[in-house]
């Protein structure tokens, strides 16, 4: 459905002039270097995923999300969503997308978001009932009633997004593209974007690419990760794959009836040793999670058990700092 | 069909609340009008002070220049009625990034800035041309048959054209140049002043380039000659007196062109 093949994006990048005669010069000519936004990338999405793009500040996720949706055009490779070449027929692909940037509005500043909801059904060219549906249920699972007939420059950062979500998936998009769309916003607010994007899936199979800096977002959402920085894909897959082979580490408390826990298992390390408590470490791709327990199981009673897994965010902030290492 | 209702319907819908958010600003509105009133009246007395004073300029009488401004005028402010948020706001929408909403929405992006920024408001300025024109016609004793009525209105037309086709090449100048450039901006208004005089009291280069480059001398002094039975072609055919209307679709269509072309530069911005 989405297909990326060997995508690269270069921008020119000018330095400031200085003086009269270069201010002049530099409009037509500046010194510039090029700058490798996203390099060589491919994927391919199938119909109905949930794919959460994510990366470090300046990873090429928007430039991504951008010639996806048509409005840059790639320096080297190609594109398709739907079979349309998105740069090249524009109109044509706008109709099959959805697109929320979190830093940008769709909205119109003096109007009432209902009549900015009218504007996308002439624009989009909706049909009535259609229109009528979606304004109905989108009111509903975004709790817009309070302020649908307010004019967009009163509203809370929380409802302009909610609205944008809404306006973008007005005209049923078969894809949408969110950019980072829970920046900043409040735990109610957020929650209320997942949710809708869920059922949004849910009901239509729409297709969505996320990008956020909050993993939640990611963990409650998506089931495929793709990870870019600077530039590069890193990984592409499955999310609980992921958080396996990268994550894996667990910590875990056990309490136990007796006074004295004493046989270890060579693949666990202890962190922390009382009398009747202990708290381990390991890895699952050395000995699984369950495996562990059942160690301890078998060995002593046990009273009170906490389990805490490595969280995406966790692997993903040692990625990014370099401690672990990934293969491209 | 279906794409016409489409905009049609789009620009409805951006007309009626623009319309409507002007309308609460009534004090913006009048202070406009007779702002309007004032320059370009004050403007207009000048050119009867001045050139009856020295008798003609380039041998038109004062009252043929003022027809030769008011014409200009017309077709300037139906041009600023479709075009003056494109010429404004959209290198801003460039520069900064903005401009990404419109290329996400199923229209073409051209039309789309263009319903999106109409100027309503402006359609006052036009009554006000207009009136200025019939005055110049009045002055004359001038009156025009049926045929030169609709001419008349062609031309205006084709004037509009010209103006809005140059208001749309600066407004993709955008596109092409780095950084922000007051300075072009500033270029079109000062270019546009010279065709409210008789470009016969230019010397030869700047009556070529009035012509050629950049055709202002079709808004008015072409097709005032024919209004008024002139014959100073100056080095030029006398056919041009009927070009206007033929050359104002084609400046606007070339502009057009070029501006689509432009945004294979956009760059969007970092975010
Ligand atoms: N319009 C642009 N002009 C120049 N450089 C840009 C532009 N847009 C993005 N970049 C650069 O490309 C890189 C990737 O940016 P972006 O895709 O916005 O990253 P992300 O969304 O992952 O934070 C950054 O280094 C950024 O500075
Ligand atoms: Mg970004």
């Amino acid at each position: 459905m989405i297909e990326v093949n060997n995508v690269s994006k270069e921008f020119k990048v000018y330095t400031r002039p200085s003086g009269f005669i270069n201010t002049v010069k530099s409009a037509f000519w500046r010194e510039h270097k090029i700058k490798r936004a996203v390099t060589n990338i491919c994927f391919n999405i199938e119909p109905g995923e949930l794919v959460g793009y994510v990366g470090p500040n300046g990873a090429g996720k928007s430039t991504t999300i951008k010639m996806l949706s048509g409005i840059l055009t790639p320096s080297a490779g190609d594109i398709r969503v739907l079979g349309i070449v998105p740069y090249k027929q524009r109109m044509k692909n706008a109709k099959n997308i959805g697109v929320v940037f979190g830093q940008r509005s769709q909205l119109y500043w003096d109007l009432p978001v209902r009549d900015s909801f009218v504007l996308h059904e002439k624009m989009y060219d909706i049909p009535k009932p259609i229109f009528k549906d979606n304004v109905k249920l989108f009111t509903e699972i975004l709790q817009m009633e309070e302020f649908i007939d307010q004019p967009v420059r009163q509203l809370s950062l929380g409802q302009k997004m909610r609205a944008n979500l809404a306006i973008a998936l007005l005209h049923n998009p078969p894809v949408i593209y969110l950019d980072e769309p829970t920046v900043g916003l409040d735990i109610v607010a957020k929650a209320a974007i997942r949710e809708f994007i869920k059922e949004i899936n849910k009901m239509q199979k729409t297709t969505v690419i996320i990008t956020t800096h909050d993993m939640t977002d990611i963990e409650e959402i998506c089931q495929r990760l793709i990870l870019i920085d600077k530039g590069q894909l890193y990984y592409d897959g499955d999310l609980h794959f992921f958080k396996q082979q990268y994550g894996g580490d667990y910590v875990i408390t056990i309490q136990v009836k007796s006074n004295s826990i004493n046989p270890q298992h060579p693949m666990l390390s202890v962190v922390e040793k009382e009398a009747n408590r202990i708290v381990i470490k390991g890895n699952s791709a050395e000995l699984s999670l369950v495996d562990a327990i059942d160690f301890y199981n078998r060995n002593y009673e046990i009273i009170d058990i906490g389990i805490k897994e490595s969280s995406i965010e966790s692997i993903l902030r040692d990625i990014y700092t370099g401690s672990i290492q990934m293969q491209q | 069909m279906v794409s016409l209702k489409k905009y049609s319907g789009t620009f409805y819908i951006f007309l009626k609340n623009q319309t409507l958010t002007k309308f609460q600003y009534r004090g913006t509105l009048w202070a406009d009008i007779l702002f309007f009133i004032f320059g370009y009246g004050t403007q207009f007395y000048l050119i009867f002070l001045l050139v009856g004073k020295f008798g003609t300029l380039g041998g038109w009488t004062q009252y043929e220049v003022m027809l030769l401004y008011s014409m200009s005028i017309l077709s300037y402010t139906i041009a600023c009625t479709f075009l003056m948020g494109l010429y404004n706001r959209t290198p801003e929408k460039i520069r900064n990034g903005e401009f990404d909403q419109t290329l996400t929405k199923p229209m073409n992006p051209l039309i789309y800035e263009v319903i999106s920024s109409f100027s309503a408001y402006y359609t006052i300025h036009v009554i006000l041309g207009i009136v200025m024109v019939c005055v110049s016609f009045g002055l004359l004793n001038v009156t025009l048959s049926i045929g030169n009525m609709f001419f008349l209105i062609l031309v205006v037309i084709g004037g509009a054209m010209i103006q809005g086709g140059v208001l749309v090449l600066f407004s993709s100048a955008s596109f092409f140049l780095i950084g922000d450039n007051p300075l072009v901006y500033s270029v079109f208004v000062t270019l546009r002043l010279l065709n409210e005089n008789p470009i016969s009291i230019y010397p030869p280069f700047a009556q070529i380039f009035l012509t050629v480059i950049m055709p202002f001398a079709f808004v008015s002094f072409y097709p005032a000659q024919y209004f008024l039975g002139k014959n100073d072609f100056l080095m030029f055919h006398p056919m041009l007196q009927y070009l206007t209307p033929l050359v104002g679709l084609l400046v606007l269509l070339a502009a057009a062109a070029l501006w689509l072309c432009g945004i294979k530069q956009y760059k969007s911005s970092g975010n």
